[in-house]
């Protein structure tokens, strides 16, 4: 029995690496603000220095010509970052993070600014708005479209006549995909090994995982019983223990994502000397004693006659049944009914 | 197996709903909480075994090397069972 999930409410402090974008934002917000303002002022009617209305004026000529672009970049960048957060639906910040998923949406946003300046040099006295609108979301269409100009009756396909535009970015999508997740894979292999050095026991994963599933806000019904249905083969007997661990802890990193099990490993350790637990009380008890004896001792703790009764009887020999499983349940047993500190001051008075 | 099919006795539900409310833990530990003496825990945790209600695997950290756990399928089974009671309940 695994108590382990109890803890995973309490969140602790932010370190200095995850205060970090939360302080780039504040300053970009913060600048972005100033700029407005500075814009904004009617510095003409001010008495101020005299070059300032000018810098200003030219900073507002600077931003009309640009800001077309600004918008169109915009528009590409946030296409690759859509495409890069339904590829990777498990781990889209740690996705984000990678080199090729920068790559892809830097790839867009240049291809869209560069779509934009050539349509511009063709026809600079089109409309500023239209242009913006159609270039934004037209090209990142184009380049992702297949014309089929004639198409072969009831064929396949392969006799239509057709012009590709996907095509090539689909190649270097294929490319940018496998390589942020061989860039991933790295993470993935790190969390699941420091996952299982954290939590070595198969039950304490296996509650986790359980927990995990069951704490997700966003599952349906469906998706909830599909990923319990998988925890279950997970534990499946035949497999071997090392797998099912590797298996369990990839399956609470999928779940839970990389900032769930940065917080499940940032849990304390339990010291070095166990403080009295069920558990701990219990195993001294299967090591200290034989069964004979630890019938002894349950009979001797001061516990009701029911109590007595249920040694006695879980102590006769059965067939399917062995004595370790007898002494473990009898150990068990007496640190529920009788208290974990009570058996041990028993003991110990032993 | 359908789930409708399945009738559970009161120590096969005692047992599944102790593993869906404390998570997986070893047979030992099952029979400890819930009264059922060990020799009857390992046969009834056998019998929801082959009706897929439990997983039941070898496992060295547990005091008497097995561990088990609740599937999917019981859980399922102990929801339309609750389900039902509140149902007669009402009526």
């Amino acid at each position: 029995m695994a108590p382990t999930p109890g803890a995973i409410g309490a969140s602790p402090p932010p370190d200095k690496a995850q205060r970090g974008p939360g302080v780039w934002a504040v300053l970009a917000v913060l600048v972005i603000l100033a700029l407005a303002v500075f814009l904004a002022l009617p510095f003409e009617q001010m008495l101020v220095q005299p070059w300032l209305p000018q810098f200003q004026a030219q900073l507002r000529a600077t931003f009309a010509q640009a800001g077309p672009y600004a918008v169109v970049v915009l528009l590409g960048a946030i296409v690759g970052l859509a495409e890069i957060t339904s590829t990777f639906p498990n781990y889209p910040r740690e996705a984000l993070r990678t080199t090729w998923a920068r790559f892809l949406i830097a790839v867009n946003a240049a291809a869209a600014g560069l779509a934009f300046s050539i349509v511009r040099a063709y026809t600079p006295t089109a409309d500023q708005l239209p242009t913006v609108i159609a270039v934004g979301l037209g090209f990142q269409a184009l380049i992702r479209t297949k014309f089929t100009f004639a198409k072969q009756i009831g064929g396949a396909g392969n006799g239509d006549v057709s012009l590709n535009l996907g095509w090539l970015y689909e190649q270097f999508q294929n490319l940018c995909k496998t390589q942020i997740d061989l860039e991933l894979m790295k993470g993935r292999s790190t969390a699941v090994s420091s996952m299982i050095g954290r939590y070595p026991s198969l039950a304490e994963l296996h509650d986790i995982a359980t927990y995990t599933i069951l704490a997700r806000a966003t599952l349906t019904s469906d998706e909830e019983k599909a990923r319990l249905a998988e925890l279950d083969r997970l534990i499946d007997p035949k497999a071997p223990a090392n797998f099912a661990r590797m298996s369990m802890a990839l399956l609470i990193l999928e779940n839970g994502g990389q900032a769930y099990v940065d917080l499940l490993l940032s849990q304390p350790m339990a010291p070095a000397l166990p403080e009295i637990t069920p558990e701990s009380v219990a195993r001294r008890l299967i090591e200290k004693y034989t069964l004979k004896e630890l019938i002894d001792f349950g009979l001797s703790v001061p516990a009701s006659d029911e109590v007595h009764d249920w040694v006695r009887q879980a102590a006769e020999p059965a067939p399917n049944v062995n004595e370790a499983s007898q002494k473990a349940a009898i150990a068990y047993f007496l640190v529920q009914r009788v208290g974990a500190e009570a058996v041990l001051k028993e003991l110990e008075a032993k | 197996m359908q789930k409708a099919q399945i009738e559970l006795n009161d120590d096969e539900r005692k047992v599944l709903l102790t593993l869906a409310r404390s998570g997986a833990m070893s047979p030992s530990q099952v029979s400890a909480e819930t009264w059922i003496l060990p020799r009857d825990t390992l046969a009834l945790l056998k019998t929801l075994a082959d009706e897929d209600l439990v997983v039941m695997r070898d496992d060295a950290d547990s005091a008497d090397g097995k561990l088990v756990a609740i599937t999917a399928q019981a859980r399922d089974l102990l929801d339309m069972g609750s389900a039902r009671s509140m149902k007669q309940m009402k009526r």
